[in-house]
């Protein structure tokens, strides 16, 4: 179609349509490009097709404006530090990996070879070694029987109770018999029957306790120890009663359950029996472990992987007891009216409405706006608080409707999942945790949005500033470099060792900078969470616990601005700091952005980057920005 | 030294100041990289796997191979097309794991836009799509999101491993089904 014809019929050379997009890409090579462009001058059919790309260049910009975007959470800046850590992290893993391997090559190197030229040597003794061996291990050990781990068989029994999860318009019913067993004498007595009510919709678990003759039927609630001591029978002893309710164990012996009581036994240790058509897993408890509990036993079927039994081993009266929840039943049935009634009326008294059969959302999450602060929001903040997961982690506590608390975020790792999880059971109070590494976050509606219309606001601020383009970087260097690296040379360092403390500084001034912005954003989550109206209700204790918890970041953001000041201040001789008067401390909100300010500041002073800054500017304005901080 | 020549090969700045001793220095060049191109690449990741997977997760994922590579001193020509294509492909996984041809369309059909949005906004931009798409197939899509992404032929044709010659016919065909009306004289 290049090839032409114009309109006196001279055959013309067009150019082609990828020449003209090259031409205007600037993929052209030099030759090219003159010809091209000599051509397009004197031709302007081709110019107008030229045009004609340019306008549909233009089309398709418009179009892609109008792309939908991947939802974000937190800010963009929330984002960086996340990755930073999970980066960080990674990086260590993968040299402790590296490190482990390189031990391992060294270590066994030299010996496989030797080993290797032996048996080349002598090929009868080495299969004699090898069947004596053989012979060793069949016979001093059950190497041949087939074990399985603990792990593997808690991971079956939670397939079984994965494929026996109650299908829509059924529930699933189990009964447990409650036992408590003398070991010395071999007393036992039987202190309960319970049933469990389980609906997969709504996951609602109800717990009836059913007294001997089944005429009463009560819901246990076991987040009152005194209730729940007085429901499952006065036999239970203290401590074990204290731990259970701690815990929030279900009298169920559904692996997640079981789980609950795994998790705080402080202890890893596991052992696996078979006996009677049954793996016995056994979980001893850290010893002189506050519940007295020594050991836990849950019993599940040789093949199907169904629980049966589980027994705590306990110390009472200086002598060892037995608590035995034995499964008695467990079946799927229809969900009848009365059933619906009874779960519906789990949920809170307002709730019961026998009328409807499909089961409602039952809480539904507050804003800050429409809620008070309670003292276990109180309790689970201090916590967070010690954990440090309010910085940097996008860790948010929702009030909800029914009173209770549901902690959910995002965060990067396993570990630092089970070690918010940990923290969050020394709270008291009704509390649901969910917190999610990235991969399990099929899609970001899972995360509820923040309970604060602040998070809001910045996220729309970081999205309008999130057009990046990438620059040229090829000139970029660090702007403070030879300022550094003079101070450092006078010290008398080599210039190899000066560059090395010129790393070194930039790193500790990018590092203390990025802490004390996490600190503002902290201070001003709390600022939000715990805001005046919100906190009317708030005993003077947990008043002071909050005011304890801004003062902590204040505290830091005071001193990880001194420590900054004063890292410049050997670096910088003028300071211009000295003609600022100390000034009372700033809100919340200007200390925000006052840390924001430093922040990228430091950014720019200290890391390599396109910015250009003017560096004497910059670094006094840091150090004015520092001292309004409190250095 | 070699930390800092493969990103001076990569476009991405002169690093004198790198020693291979201070391991802290790459990752902080990582973390910068990835606050510079995280948004380009996310909505690349998603324009292509749709909400079928975490785009952030592919893009993390995507930088923390980028800086094993660097760490265990592999050569990176380009940085830049070395991470689209990582995301790309990561992405087009993501999307035939879910078993779909193509979730864009299907996806921006049954979801709704952005909640600010009037209905008659969101009615005009979802056809507008549509259309847009319907008119494109895949290698062009793709050419045309990195080319508008800024990436040069040789980049493109690196990122979806075919040539340059392909990438620039590509561009042309898929600008002239853009324009429709105002096609260029046949």
């Amino acid at each position: 179609m290049s090839r032409v014809p114009d309109a006196k019929g001279v055959m013309t050379q067009h150019l082609h349509d990828e020449e003209l997009l090259a031409h205007l890409d600037g993929e052209l090579t030099q030759i090219k490009k003159a010809t091209t462009a000599s051509h397009l001058e004197s031709c302007w059919d081709c110019r107008s097709r030229l045009n004609d790309l340019q306008k549909n260049i233009h089309q398709l910009i418009e179009i892609r404006k109008s792309l939908p975007v991947p939802n974000a959470y937190g800010t963009e800046e929330m984002r960086v530090e996340q990755f930073r850590n999970r980066l960080l992290r990674h990086a260590e893993e993968r040299r402790a990996a590296l490190g482990w391997w390189e031990r391992m090559r060294s270590l066994f190197e030299p010996s496989l070879a030797a080993s290797l030229i032996w048996i080349g040597r002598h090929r009868q003794p080495a299969l004699a070694l090898f069947v004596a061996f053989c012979l060793v291990l069949t016979m001093f050990t059950d190497v041949w029987t087939t074990r399985l781990s603990a792990e593997t068989i808690l991971l079956k029994a939670q397939n079984f109770e994965m494929i026996h999860e109650p299908p829509s318009g059924s529930v699933l019913k189990s009964s447990l018999r409650i036992e408590k067993i003398q070991k010395a004498t071999d007393h036992r007595k039987e202190l309960e029957r319970v049933t469990i009510y389980r609906q997969s919709a709504a996951g609602t678990v109800l717990v009836r306790a059913d007294a001997a003759n089944n005429a009463s039927q009560t819901i246990i609630d076991l987040s009152d120890t005194n209730t729940a001591k007085s429901k499952l029978g006065p036999e239970f002893a203290d401590p074990v009663m204290k731990f259970l309710t701690a815990v929030r164990w279900i009298p169920d012996l559904a692996p997640t359950e079981l789980q609950k009581i795994l998790d705080a036994r402080e202890s890893s240790a596991n052992s696996v029996r078979k006996a009677n058509g049954m793996w016995e897993l056994h979980f001893p408890f850290a010893s002189g472990h506050i519940s007295t509990i020594s050991e836990a036993i849950y019993a599940v079927g040789a093949t199907d992987f169904s629980p049966k039994s589980l027994s705590l081993l306990a110390v009472e009266n200086g002598g060892p007891v037995e608590y035995r929840f034995t499964q008695t039943e467990f079946e799927i049935q229809p969900r009848t009216k009365e059933l619906a009634m009874l779960l519906s009326s789990s949920v809170g008294p307002s709730r019961i409405d026998s009328g409807h059969s499909n089961i409602q959302p039952h809480t539904v999450t507050l804003t800050y706006a429409n809620s008070l602060a309670s003292e276990s929001e109180v309790a689970l903040a201090s916590v967070l608080h010690q954990a440090d997961a309010c910085l940097g982690d996008e860790i948010y506590i929702f009030p909800m409707s029914d009173g209770s608390l549901l902690l959910q975020g995002l965060v990067d790792s396993a570990q630092r999942r089970d070690a918010l999880r940990k923290a969050a059971k020394l709270v008291s109070g009704p509390l649901t945790v969910e917190i999610y590494l990235p991969r399990e976050l099929k899609r970001s509606t899972q995360l509820l949005p923040a309970p604060d219309s602040l998070s809001q606001r910045e996220r729309e601020k970081s999205q309008t500033d999130a057009v990046t383009t990438l620059a040229d970087l090829s000139d970029q260097r660090l702007p403070l470099h030879d300022v550094l690296y003079r101070h450092f040379s006078a010290q008398g360092m080599s210039p190899s060792e000066a560059e090395q403390q010129v790393n070194a500084f930039s790193n500790e001034v990018v590092t203390l900078a990025r802490q004390t912005f996490l600190h503002a954003w902290a201070l001003k989550r709390l600022e939000r969470e715990f805001s005046k109206p919100r906190a009317i209700k708030l005993s003077p204790e947990a008043v002071r616990t909050v005011d304890k918890l801004r003062a902590d970041h204040r505290r830091w953001i005071e001193t990880l601005s001194h420590k900054q000041a004063q890292a410049l201040g050997t670096i910088v001789d003028s300071d211009p700091t000295k003609t600022l008067s100390a000034s009372p401390l700033p809100d919340a909100d200007t200390l925000l952005q006052l840390a924001q300010e430093q922040n990228d500041l430091v950014r720019a002073l200290f890391t390599t980057s396109s910015r250009q800054s003017q560096t004497s500017v910059d670094v006094s304005r840091l150090l004015a920005v520092l001292k309004k901080m409190g250095a | 030294m070699s930390d800092g020549h493969n990103l001076i090969a990569a476009g991405f700045g002169s690093l004198d100041q790198v020693q291979p001793s201070h391991g802290r220095r790459l990752e902080e060049l990582v973390v910068e990289l990835y606050a510079t191109m995280r948004t380009p690449l996310l909505n690349y990741a998603y324009q292509i796997a749709g909400s079928s997977g975490d785009a952030e997760d592919l893009v993390q994922i995507a930088f923390l191979k980028l800086y094993d590579q660097l760490s265990s001193r592999a050569q990176i020509d380009n940085a830049r097309s070395w991470l689209y294509r990582v995301v790309h492909n990561a992405a087009i996984d993501q999307l035939r794991h879910e078993g779909k041809q193509d979730s864009l369309v299907t996806e921006w059909l049954n979801s709704g836009s952005a909640p600010e949005t009037s209905i008659e906004d969101v009615m005009i931009s979802r056809q507008h799509v549509m259309h847009f798409l319907s008119l494109l197939n895949e290698r062009e899509r793709h050419c045309l999101m990195l080319r508008a992404d800024g990436l040069s032929y040789k980049e493109i044709a690196e990122v979806l491993s075919i040539s340059v010659k392909a990438v620039s016919v590509y561009l042309v065909r898929g600008l002239k089904k853009i324009g429709g009306r105002n096609e260029p004289r046949a």
